[in-house]
């Protein structure tokens, strides 16, 4: 789970200054001790529900 | 069950479930009392998986999944999976497109006594909006996987 709050310009879009909760999933590859890759999903959409950026009618349910 | 065990039947879900879209079997490997958690979608058991499930391959008809990855440690199993199809039939309230999809997804399952007890995924619902043209790419910028 990722919590914040966005204060300030992201992804191009001013601050909302909204609480965000959003589920998210990273695999990490290893080779020699070290990461060489990373692949990841978050909740996108969730994430943008919650922000007010856009509309939909599980905007109540996406609020973890 | 060992790791071998738990990955085989994860492979299960995936290979008749997922992509077989062979519904029946989620009564035989899934329990009773299973419970699937996707964000921003209420918790679904069993009934609610075959519904989701085959209304994904109503929508996309020639959907696949290809397993990128699968992780078994203790009582959990991670897979990591590439959905491609085409949108040939309402999905989500969203009218055909006829356009071609390649969304990711992650999912965790637990096991318990034999069967997938519970499950945790996230997919990439974000990136096959914007891929359906129903929601805007950051920037402008189509959406690549």
């Amino acid at each position: 789970m990722v919590r914040g709050t966005n204060t300030a310009e992201f992804m191009g879009m001013p601050a909302t200054n909204k609480s965000i909760a959003i589920s998210a999933m990273n695999v990490f590859r290893l080779k020699d001790g070290r990461i060489v890759d990373q692949q990841i999903n978050t909740d996108g959409v969730g994430m943008l529900m919650q922000l007010g950026l856009i509309p939909g009618p599980e905007q109540q349910e996406a609020v973890v | 069950m060992d790791t071998t065990a738990i990955k085989a039947l994860d492979r299960r879900y995936f290979d008749d479930v997922l992509n077989g879209c062979k519904l029946e079997v989620i009564d035989e490997i899934c329990a009773e009392n299973y419970v699937s958690h996707i964000p921003g979608m209420a918790d679904m058991g069993r009934e609610g998986d075959k519904q989701l499930i085959g209304s994904m391959h109503a929508s996309f008809p020639d959907l696949h999944f290809e397993l990128r990855d699968q992780i078994a440690e203790g009582d959990r199993v991670l897979h990591v999976l590439i959905g491609r199809g085409t949108h040939r039939a309402e999905f989500m309230n969203i009218p055909a497109t006829g356009k071609s999809i390649e969304v990711t997804g992650m999912n965790i399952n637990r096991i318990a006594n034999g069967k997938i007890a519970e499950s945790w995924g996230v997919i990439d619902i974000l990136g096959l909006l914007q891929q359906l043209g129903v929601v805007p790419a950051p920037g402008g910028e189509p959406s690549t996987v």
